[in-house]
């Protein structure tokens, strides 16, 4: 394990779960972790791009899948690993055709996130 | 007695008489006409030699100048009883001598006058010269009396008179013996003329006596007997026939002098009205009108009468049940060669079914129309290639079309798009084929908007049992997918708004697990543990719910993967026997190989059917889960040795909200939503599923998946009965 903490970016529009998403995945997990409850944030990411992004289907104001597919067709953020996770049944099929990575259904085992999440962030 | 009227042997007696008298008249007359005229003839000449006889026998009376001679010379003539006088004279004409003796002068004339002898009134008188030698010496006077001779004319007539007298009844006599042999084949001939015309018997003939003229009329008169017999008989076989037709056909008849009084009804006719004829006849046919319309028809049929028309109306008549029926009543006149109406000729037809079946059509029409137009519905008629004859108002309100003209015959599928051709024409054939189609869709009306329907397609029959004609029965159900569509939403964010709590709570709870791990907090842990399983099955119910929904709306999604079958029990049995430490479940797994579905969906039936095991038999301690290969499909099975199920609940387990009452037992908790969501799983991915039990035993579940296995098309609309 190098040095330098992942980076893991959480969007969700519920603060409580981005309040133990960030426990989990800092305190367990190990990871770096920014939140955020803005869409617009997840497409407008600069320089500083994380490592993961963990996002949830339904954003205030915005479609996840949308934002995802944006992403994905981006050259410069499509490498970028990313994980849909949701309350909706439909999660799977939603992910797959917007592009993600992979895809955790809403309410979650905390080992399935983790398992999930490393495997990605180490490729 | 009219002397035309006389019989004919009078006749032929008065001329036979009448023919004689003639004769005998003129000839007597003739007769007598020529005796007058020879007797004066004859009786001149007579006096003339009279006259010279005497005349020479005086001749020497006078000469010798004696009287007495010359008297007696007359007295002669004594002989001569039509000789009333004579006288001499002598040569200078002085009166000589008389007879009678001193005649005076109105027997003898005093001179002498012209000779010879003329008649005067009833005598004939006259002179001779008396000559002696060539010289005159007197004169003779002699006077006739012609009484005797009307005497005798008397006597003649008479006998002229009698003659004729016999002559006639000799006449008579004969005429009467011989007109018979002519009157009497004329008189047999009128006496069976007569008898014929009174009888009407056209079968006597009369007997011929001879071979004249008379036998000729009598061979005539018997032949034309003859024709009249055959055309009396044709005539009768033509009105027995008439009368047997008349009275058997479906109508009443009857027939009217040219007045239009009745002088003739058929049989039907006092049938029905249960009436007589003595009744009937003349007007006597409106005792069985109705009260209400007999003035009319009245009316109307002399106004018929009297223009010599064809008649046609529509009444009721009476029958003897006392009921009216309605008629079609038709008459025309029957007229002679020169066109005078000799008799009407009359039907009644009867219409009351037809009436009836009528009214009955106008009542039935009048409702299906009333209740088309009454319908909230949009009704189509359809021809069977689906094209459109007519849409009820209400439908074209719907549809927003303002004239149906440029819709008619236009397919009812040209409606719809493109998409939904196959749909409409499926519904069409099933409707065809006897049944009734049904689907749904959206389409945009006339003016654009779009509208979602439910669409009944269903067959009409004619009268040969064949399909003749579709209705098509659509109804706007575009506020139900608005409300659905709002409730399927409303389910969406409550479920989501309710799992985002949830997963905060778990993702906590395991925050915490982790947390109590690391200080092996092991008490702790324990009910941490319990918390997670509760939170879990909260988190089953909050999908259940969704699920629920979603299956009734046809819109539970389904991934096409290979997976493992044995695999996916394994980790299922596993994950479950962490919830419970009292049974123990068994596995007695075939050799399956992969097949394809929604690995999840089938862990979740998996999930629900070995959860109930266990919920249900809270007394036993084993469960056993089966697999077996059989043929094409792969059957899963789970039993419990627990409650198991009544007769009753059997077939009923797979029903939504349905939850085994057992009443005296435990209550048992949850929505029964499993199975039924397990039930439609399986059945969406083309298994089966179903539950051998016997109460107080335990029960077994089952399902099986085909082992080539495809998905129901998720955008297959549904066609249901």
């Amino acid at each position: 394990m190098s040095d330098v903490k992942k980076k893991i970016l959480v969007a969700d529009d519920d603060p409580n779960i981005l309040d133990v998403m960030k426990i989990m995945l800092e305190d367990v997990g190990g990871y770096e972790v920014t939140t955020t409850m803005d869409g617009e944030y997840v497409l407008n990411l600069k320089n500083e791009h994380p490592d993961l992004i963990l996002l949830d289907l339904w954003m205030s104001g915005m479609d996840g899948g949308k934002i995802c597919k944006t992403l994905k067709d981006n050259e410069q953020t499509k490498d970028i690993p990313l994980i849909i996770f949701s309350a909706n049944r439909d999660v799977a099929t939603i992910s797959r055709s917007a592009g993600a990575d992979d895809y955790i259904a809403k309410p979650f085992q905390m080992s399935d996130l983790l398992e999930k999440v490393a495997r990605l962030v180490s490729r | 007695m009219n002397r035309k009227k006389q019989p004919i042997q009078y006749k032929i007696t008065r001329a036979i008489l009448m023919t004689s008298t003639l004769v005998l008249l003129l000839t007597g007359i003739a007769y007598f006409a020529y005796e007058l005229l020879t007797f004066r003839e004859t009786t001149v000449d007579r006096m003339v030699v009279l006259g010279e006889v005497i005349s020479n026998n005086s001749t020497a009376a006078l000469a010798f100048d004696s009287k007495d001679e010359a008297y007696e010379v007359l007295s002669a003539l004594r002989a001569q009883e039509h000789i009333i006088s004579a006288a001499l004279y002598g040569e200078n004409d002085s009166l000589f001598s008389t007879f009678p003796r001193n005649a005076d002068t109105t027997l003898v004339p005093a001179k002498v006058g012209k000779y010879g002898y003329f008649f005067d009134g009833l005598y004939l008188h006259g002179f001779t010269p008396v000559i002696l030698g060539n010289k005159r010496i007197g004169s003779l006077y002699l006077k006739y009396n012609l009484q005797v001779l009307g005497r005798q004319f008397f006597i003649f007539g008479f006998i002229v008179i009698a003659i004729f007298i016999l002559s006639l009844l000799l006449a008579w006599a004969l005429s009467s013996k011989l007109q018979r042999r002519i009157s009497s084949p004329i008189m047999a001939l009128a006496e069976v003329a007569r008898s014929v015309s009174i009888n009407k018997d056209y079968s006597v003939r009369a007997v011929k006596q001879s071979d004249d003229e008379i036998g000729l009329l009598t061979d005539a008169f018997n032949q034309m007997l003859t024709q009249i017999q055959e055309q009396s008989l044709a005539l009768k076989e033509s009105e027995k026939r008439f009368r047997t037709i008349a009275d058997n056909i479906a109508q009443l008849a009857w027939m009217t002098d040219e007045t239009g009084s009745i002088t003739w009804y058929n049989k039907r006719w006092f049938d029905y009205t249960g009436t007589t004829f003595e009744e009937m006849q003349g007007w006597g046919w409106k005792k069985v009108h109705h009260p209400d319309h007999v003035d009319h028809v009245v009316k109307k049929y002399s106004s018929a009468l009297n223009n010599g028309e064809i008649w046609e109306d529509t009444f009721p008549i009476r029958s003897k049940e006392g009921n009216y029926g309605w008629f079609l009543s038709r008459a025309i006149p029957i007229r002679n060669e020169s066109g005078r109406i000799l008799h009407w000729f009359g039907t009644n037809t009867d219409i009351t079914e037809l009436r009836n079946a009528e009214e009955a059509l106008r009542l039935s029409e009048e409702f299906s129309r009333t209740l088309l137009e009454s319908s909230p519905d949009c009704v189509k008629a359809l021809d069977l290639e689906g094209r459109l004859l007519s849409i009820n108002q209400q439908g074209l309100r719907m549809l927003e079309i303002e004239n149906f003209d440029a819709y008619y015959g236009m397919k009812m599928a040209s409606l719809w798009g493109e998409e939904y051709h196959n749909t409409v024409a499926a519904a069409i054939e099933k409707a065809l084929s006897g049944r009734i189609g049904h689907f749904q869709g959206v389409t945009a009306t006339a003016r654009g908007a779009m509208k979602w329907w439910d669409v009944l397609m269903a067959p009409v029959y004619g009268p040969d049992d064949k399909v003749e004609r579709l209705i098509s029965v659509s109804r706007d159900i575009t506020k139900l997918k608005e409300l659905e569509q709002q409730k399927d939403d409303f389910i969406g964010i409550a479920s989501h708004e309710l799992k985002t709590p949830v997963t905060s709570i778990k993702a906590y709870t395991q925050v915490l697990q982790d947390r109590f791990r690391k200080s092996d907090d092991q008490k702790s842990l324990e009910m941490l543990g319990k918390m997670d399983a509760q939170i879990n099955k909260l988190t089953n119910l909050i999908t259940d719910l969704l699920d629920v929904t979603k299956i009734e709306q046809g819109k539970l999604q389904f991934k096409e993967e290979h997976f493992d079958f044995n695999e996916l029990v394994n980790d299922v049995a596993e994950e479950v026997q962490r919830t419970t430490k009292k049974h123990h479940v068994v596995l007695e797994l075939d050799k399956t190989s992969d097949i394809v579905g929604d690995r999840d969906r089938v862990g979740q039936v998996i999930t629900n059917l070995l959860t109930n095991a266990i919920k249900y038999s809270p007394r036993a301690d084993k469960i056993v889960i089966r697999t077996e290969v059989r043929q094409d499909a792969l059957i899963f099975s789970v039993q419990d040795f627990g409650l198991g199920l009544s007769k009753e609940d059997r077939p009923r387990v797979f029903e939504r909200f349905y939850r085994v009452g057992d009443p005296g037992h435990e209550t048992y908790p949850g929505l029964g939503l499993g199975l039924f969501i397990s039930a439609s799983i399986i059945h969406r991915q083309n298994g089966k599923i179903w539950v051998e039990s016997e109460k107080g035993k335990g029960s077994t579940f089952y399902f099986s998946l085909p082992l080539q296995n495809k998905l129901k098309d998720l955008n297959e609309k549904q066609l249901v009965e």
